[in-house]
């Protein structure tokens, strides 16, 4: 059973989570400018004057989901700080199993609701073969144009996400951060330059200065929130868990999803990842779970979606997935805060391009990630369409002889569509892993 | 009027170049990014890798690439695998990151073929910063190849180079207009092979061979309907063109790397300003291609084609994922429906077969004949 104080903060983000129009609301009350965001690259930024960062995905209509009509029945009642109490007391009536449910069911409930964000941008004119994140993220965007004030874009590797960015402007303002996918000094001056540009132009929508002590200021607990995301993370790869596996993995797609906005209100999710971490550290005396053999399997990659249903087969098959990203991507790294905080936040970025600057350079990321997590094999999300990450695979292949770490190739081009195929293919992965270790 | 290129008198010509001239070659993706004129200052020969068409070497490029990368990026990696005879003599390649085809097949090609290669970072943008960024690539791309050829790139021969590549770039602007006339001897297919040829032997030979074309005594060729083709370029060995001219029709502007997008601008050749600086400007802000972000070219440039040109249909060719052109799809549709001019949205990869081609090229001709 998952405990009432887990329970309690996990609750809190997916309430939050499935929040966005309130957060609008409360946006446009208080006279904040809102600002799309595809990524968590830049979100202090957009904290630092004085807007709201949103990750579109997130504005949907979820009014009618059941568990969330209670939550926030009991929460407008009683607030967060009685949330504990209210599961105590709602046990009973909705039985031990709603709860479960509501941690495990996450994923595919989100979702769901993503189809309806694919189909709308198919019916608008989105490219049927780009990949699923890029026909997410403009069936997000498209239908909320009145509600955001600006998106932000990204110049980065992947000219075809830069191009979204571009159709995106067709519409609606944008601020663009390019980032040179050189980590030399002219990439770190044109990073620099690009940034005062991003500045510029978030304080005229805003009206707001980003001053050196505001972006200091985010940039803080960014880093604390990054903190206490990263021993969560760590705290994954042991053993011996608190959680049942299934709900820890959904827990870090939460947290993967969660992390690109801050929710809105960075004090908010810092505190709540800083109770789950401390939570997480608290095993029981003959409580927990030992997951000692089960294998542990990193995604590769998760940020252009990936098959909901995943986390659910692996715990069916007795593995588990870890999804780490951001920490590939080393968006986690925590950034300076001392001294100029636009030569901080440039250079952080930069290390962001530099991680997957091309795909050798992402491969040996992933690698190392995996062997700090003590991972036995890599879940490689082909996504189709993607021309970026997916043509990855064969520098895997290569890579892998040199480790003991095994691989398997999923596809994923939309949800749902190859769950059988899966379930085979990543069945006898970890089939070949405990005869390994055996 | 222009013969078919035959590759194996390019390769003949080229191992020439190597041995009596000890001229380096070295293959650069064809896209409209990097300087040739750089190239040839420091006494080498840009060889585009250009070849492309051939599905058994598109499925070789799988096995590197996925099916999602474009048939072309897919292709050239494939002619690596298959130790294509033309690639083979490659000394060095440039590639960058124009597109993910570009990003992707250039790292392959840095990993799996043992070929020295210099990658190039274009920005995205074309703000002042991005000018800078670009100048400074260009400065380490002059020294690397400066230490790759072992020859100097010193300021005047890199004037010289880039005087040269503007003559060519009349030349071809010159023939091109040539296909304005109703009764013009030339046809795309020529224009097609002409530039090809360049691409592959560089600016010296195109010169000569140019020179010595004899357009005013050729047979004219009557009544064809004027056709520009925008978007993806069209490699050496698709056979996209030869289809649209065996209707009754006449290329008249190819607007993609393959074509006008060499030479419709000329570089601006300002004495007191440094030659990086002034490759640097052309390369960014007069940049053809529809990856800069946001794409402000294209469009007026069509525009101003299609009447140039008198042209009669556009035919929008857009590569399987190619990502600038896909990209452009929906902005380009709509701006050409507003100026009310016939476009024809083509998107295909090399297995299209060449019956499904003809079916619809000859509809959408059919149609325009009677606009
Ligand atoms: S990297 Fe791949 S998944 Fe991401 S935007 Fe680019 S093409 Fe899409
Ligand atoms: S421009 Fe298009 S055809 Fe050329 S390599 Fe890039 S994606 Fe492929």
């Amino acid at each position: 059973m998952v405990g009432d104080l887990f329970l309690k903060n996990f609750l809190k983000l997916t309430i939050q989570f499935y929040s966005g129009k309130t957060q609008l609301k409360i946006a446009r009350r208080t006279r904040k400018k809102v600002i799309a965001m595809p990524l968590p690259v830049g979100v202090e930024l957009v904290f630092a004057a004085g807007a709201t960062p949103i990750f579109p995905c997130r504005i949907g209509d979820y009014s009618s989901m059941p568990f969330l009509r209670i939550a926030r029945l009991y929460q407008n009642l009683f607030g967060w700080n009685l949330l504990t109490r209210g599961i105590k007391f709602l046990r009973p009536f909705v039985g031990t199993e709603f709860f479960s449910e509501v941690i495990d069911q996450f994923l595919i409930n989100l979702y769901k609701t993503y189809e309806y964000y694919i189909d709308y941008a198919e019916n608008e004119g989105a490219p049927l073969d780009a990949c699923f994140g890029t026909r997410l993220l403009l069936g997000a965007i498209w239908p909320q144009l009145k509600n955001i004030h600006a998106t932000l874009g990204y110049g980065t590797r992947c000219n075809w996400f830069s191009k979204v960015f571009e159709e995106i402007s067709e519409k609606q303002p944008l601020v663009l951060i390019e980032i040179p996918n050189v980590p030399a000094k002219h990439g770190e001056e044109m990073m620099i330059e690009s940034l005062k540009i991003v500045i510029d132009k978030l304080e005229k929508i805003t009206g707001n200065t980003i001053t050196n002590e505001s972006l200091r200021k985010q940039v803080l607990i960014a880093n604390k929130i990054k903190e206490n995301y990263l021993k969560i993370l760590e705290i994954w790869s042991k053993e011996r868990i608190r959680l049942h596996p299934l709900t820890y993995t959904n827990l870090l797609s939460l947290l993967h999803i969660a992390f690109t906005d801050f929710l809105c209100n960075p004090k908010f999710f810092n505190q709540t990842l800083q109770q789950l971490q401390q939570d997480l550290q608290k095993i029981p005396k003959n409580g927990g779970y030992d997951t000692s053999d089960m294998p542990k399997l990193i995604l590769v990659n998760a940020f252009g979606g990936y098959e909901p249903h995943l986390p659910e087969i692996m715990d069916n098959l007795g593995g588990r997935l870890l999804i780490a990203d951001w920490e590939v991507l080393k968006v986690l790294t925590p950034i300076k805060t001392q001294g100029d905080m636009i030569e901080n936040y440039a250079s952080a970025l930069l290390q962001f391009e530099a991680a997957w600057m091309d795909n050798s350079t992402l491969v040996d990321r992933y690698i190392s990630i995996a062997s700090k997590y003590d991972v036995d094999g890599i879940l490689f999300n082909s996504i189709y369409g993607c021309k970026s990450i997916t043509p990855s695979l064969r520098l895997f292949k290569e890579r892998l002889l040199e480790t003991d770490l095994v691989l398997v190739d999923i596809g994923f081009q939309n949800i749902g569509d190859n769950y059988e195929q899966l379930k085979t293919r990543i069945g006898a992965m970890l089939e070949l892993i405990r005869e390994r270790k055996a | 009027m222009i013969p078919k290129i035959n590759l194996q008198e390019i390769i003949t010509k080229l191992q020439k170049f190597k041995e009596n001239d000890d001229k380096k070659l070295i293959g650069v993706f064809p896209h409209s990014l990097i300087p040739d004129e750089l190239i040839y200052a420091a006494n080498a020969i840009p060889i585009k890798l250009t070849l492309g068409g051939d599905e058994y070497a598109t499925t070789k490029g799988t096995e590197y690439l996925t099916q999602a990368t474009c048939p072309f990026a897919r292709g050239t990696i494939g002619y690596f695998d298959q130790a294509n005879p033309l690639y083979q003599l490659l000394d060095a390649c440039i590639g960058g990151n124009f597109c993910n085809g570009d990003l992707c097949a250039s790292e392959m090609i840095m990993k799996f073929f043992n070929i020295p290669f210099i990658r190039v970072t274009f920005p995205t943008t074309t703000a002042p910063f991005s000018l800078n960024f670009l100048k400074k690539e260009f400065i380490l791309l002059k020294e690397k190849l400066e230490s790759l050829t072992g020859n100097q790139i010193t300021r005047e021969n890199l004037y010289t180079s880039i005087e040269l590549y503007n003559q060519i770039r009349n030349a071809f602007d010159n023939i091109n207009k040539q296909l304005k006339k109703n009764n013009s001897p030339l046809m795309g297919e020529d224009l097609h092979y002409l530039i090809h040829r360049f691409f592959l032997l560089g600016p010296d030979e195109t010169l000569n061979y140019v020179n010595q074309i004899e357009i005013e005594n050729a047979k004219q060729i009557e009544d064809k309907i004027p056709v520009l083709l925008s978007g993806s370029g069209i490699a050496l060995g698709d056979e996209l063109i030869h289809l649209i001219e065996e209707f009754n029709v006449r290329l008249v502007v190819n607007d993609t790397w393959s074509g006008i997008h060499f030479y419709h601008e000329k570089i601006d050749i300002n004495a007191s300003k440094a030659p990086l600086d002034i490759l640097a400007n052309h390369y960014l802000l007069k940049n053809e291609s529809s990856r800069m972000v946001p794409n402000t070219r294209r469009i007026p440039r069509v525009l101003n084609l299609v009447k140039e040109y008198d042209v009669k249909g556009v035919i929008n060719h857009i590569l399987k994922f190619c990502d600038p052109y896909v990209a452009d799809r929906i902005r380009f549709k709509e701006a050409l429906q507003e100026a009310d001019i016939p476009t024809l949205e083509l998107e295909r990869d090399y297995s299209t077969s060449v019956e499904q081609l003809k079916t619809r090229l000859g509809a959408f001709f059919e149609m325009i004949s009677y606009v």
